[in-house]
């Protein structure tokens, strides 16, 4: 089985090919960075524009680089949501309309699930069940997850998302967007206790995350004038790891069965938050998998990864789905207060 | 760069399928004036739901298309964007030419069909009741197409001493054919004057500043 996978949710276009047995035949993805960075964040206007004049000439790319012609595709998968409906509603009509003339089944794939299920895509020996850490600019979610299409919650963040707070930070400290690998590189030359700061709702019962009290502390800090930009950015990135730590920890000791931790997401680049992660899954005798930054940042491959894994586990999806701006992959999780709009 | 999909594509090899969802939700095969199929229905939003259904009706019993018509605008941008990526997808699916037709140039067609003279002013309704206007003359623009809030419209309306047309003169209260742009006359439009399948967006920055 090879699906066509298209990714169109955020300011990433992407198209890709991947066969049943794992292998990525192509995958490309076009980003709008220079397109949003003179705003200072992803404006979705400019990025549903810019999806319409790339996909098309990428869906041609990624066939004509695997030698494939469209009718040797077995099906065709499209991002439907959650993100930016006029961005998402690209690819998904741009999906639909493939598999309409192709004569080809369409699966309207959760971005989340691309996420949660890419690392099979690299780790073929990954059992269900696994807890995942989704860390990205619009998630930050923990995430049990039991098999294709089946997933608890296990908590999320009650404001910003970890990958928002690294882009806010970036900001405060006049870096451009976005802020995550740039803080991460100030970082570098930081001390990580020089600037005292909050970690929010390390030791809670409650198993949540949030991050906007830290942001208002770094904001404050910045203020000051007292501080190095390169200890902010260390003090800053050493609480976000703490936090991480802390609510994943939690989160490991309620599912015993898991087989392994996963982070996933823009935020699982960084190294010293892989660091402490891959020290916590060791105290629990766990391997810490983290797909490679193609697959953890927005991608087709993981889109078509995921229609796979929901083909092979034999669900049904609405070929006409329509385009969401929110869908939750645990439709039973609990509401939580001020939740980032994507939770 | 010219782009792939339209490049080097004989006209009149067979049917064209025209896909107009600037405005209302309307889909068409037709060959040149004759119109072998139609969907036309009046939709503010959810283009995007209803597209690909349509389409499958209307191409049932396996009517491939020789060439694939899309509205670029003026028209609700989400709209367009919907029409233009299923256009797309189709012409890369089916191997055949994509070109894209203004929704001034389908009014056009429709207007010239009924025998009214040019130069013509279309004058489409856009929402939050401001209007775009877009004069023509043999399917070519003699101006950029603008909008405008219904005053500064008004004017231009009253002003103009030619033919008119469109949805937009109703919101004006000037008593003319309210048209809307319409798949059906998409094969009319001659080839030397459709464009690239990507969105015309129109500049409104007159508005702004009226506003
Ligand atoms: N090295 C890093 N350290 C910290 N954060 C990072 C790093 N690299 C990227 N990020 C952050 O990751 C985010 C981008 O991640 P990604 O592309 O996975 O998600 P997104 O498109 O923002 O959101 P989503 O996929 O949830 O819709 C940004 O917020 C960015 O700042």
């Amino acid at each position: 089985m090879i699906v066509l996978g298209l990714e169109s949710s955020c300011d990433e276009t992407a198209a890709a090919l991947v066969g049943a047995d794992r292998r990525i035949l192509a995958s490309r993805v076009a980003s709008q960075m220079e397109l949003h960075a003179p705003f200072g964040g992803v404006v979705p206007e400019l990025a549903a524009r810019a999806h319409v004049e790339r996909l098309a000439p990428m869906v041609e790319a990624v066939l004509a680089e695997a030698g494939l012609p469209l009718g040797a595709v077995d099906a065709i998968a499209a991002t439907a949501g959650p993100g930016l409906v006029g961005a998402v509603m690209v690819g998904l009509v741009t999906g639909q309309a493939l598999a309409f003339a192709a004569g080809k089944p369409f699966v309207p794939v959760n971005h989340l699930e691309a996420h949660a299920l890419s690392p099979r895509l690299v780790a073929p020996d990954l059992a269900f069940p696994y807890l995942l850490l989704l860390v990205s600019g619009g998630h930050c979610q923990l995430l049990a997850v039991e098999g294709a299409g089946r997933y608890r919650r296990l908590a999320t963040t009650l404001d910003d998302a970890a990958g928002e707070a690294f882009d806010k930070v970036g900001k405060l400290l006049g870096l451009g967007f976005p802020g995550g690998p740039a803080v991460e590189r100030l970082a570098r030359a930081g001390d990580p206790r020089a600037v005292p700061l909050p970690r929010p709702l390390v030791g809670a019962a409650e198993p949540h995350f949030s991050f906007a009290g830290l942001k208002t502390a770094v904001l404050r800090a910045v203020a000051e004038r007292r501080h190095a930009r390169a200890d902010i950015a260390a003090s800053f990135q050493a609480a976000v790891t703490d936090c991480l730590v802390d609510r994943t920890a939690r989160a490991l000791a309620a599912m015993p069965d898991a087989t392994a931790l996963v982070a996933a997401g823009g935020v699982a680049a960084n190294t010293a938050i892989r660091a402490a992660l891959e020290a916590l899954a060791a105290r629990h005798g766990l391997p810490l998998v983290v797909p490679p930054p193609a697959l953890c940042t927005d991608n087709a491959a993981m889109v078509a990864w995921a229609a796979i894994e929901r083909r092979q586990a034999g669900l049904a999806d609405d070929p006409h789905a329509p385009a969401r701006a929110r869908w939750p992959l645990d439709a039973d999780a609990e509401p939580v207060r001020g939740a980032g709009v994507k939770a | 760069m010219p782009d792939p999909l339209t490049a080097s594509a004989p006209g009149g090899a067979g049917p064209v399928l025209v896909i107009a969802t600037g405005h209302a939700l309307s889909l068409a095969l037709v060959d040149g004036a004759d119109v072998l199929g139609e969907h036309h229905e009046p939709l503010a939003r959810g283009h995007a739901e209803a597209l690909v259904p349509a389409l499958q009706d209307l191409l049932a019993g396996e009517r491939r298309p020789a060439e694939v018509r899309v509205e670029t605008g003026p028209g609700s941008f989400t709209g367009l964007r919907v029409g233009i990526a299923a256009a797309r997808a189709l012409g890369l699916a089916w191997g055949v030419p994509v070109r894209g037709v203004s929704s001034s140039q389908l009014v056009a067609a429709e207007a010239e069909a009924s025998g009214m003279t040019e130069p013509l002013l279309v004058v489409l309704a856009a929402p939050r009741g401001q209007i775009w206007l877009e004069p023509l003359r043999d399917f070519v623009p003699l101006a950029p197409a603008e909008a405008l809030p219904a005053e500064a419209a008004r004017a231009r309306v009253v002003a103009w001493p030619h033919a008119m047309t469109g949805s937009g003169l109703e919101v004006l209260g000037v008593p003319a054919l309210q048209r809307e742009p319409r798949a059906r006359f998409g094969g009319l439009v001659p080839e030397g004057r459709l464009g690239p399948p990507l969105p015309r967006y129109v500049r409104a920055h007159e508005a702004r500043e009226v506003a």
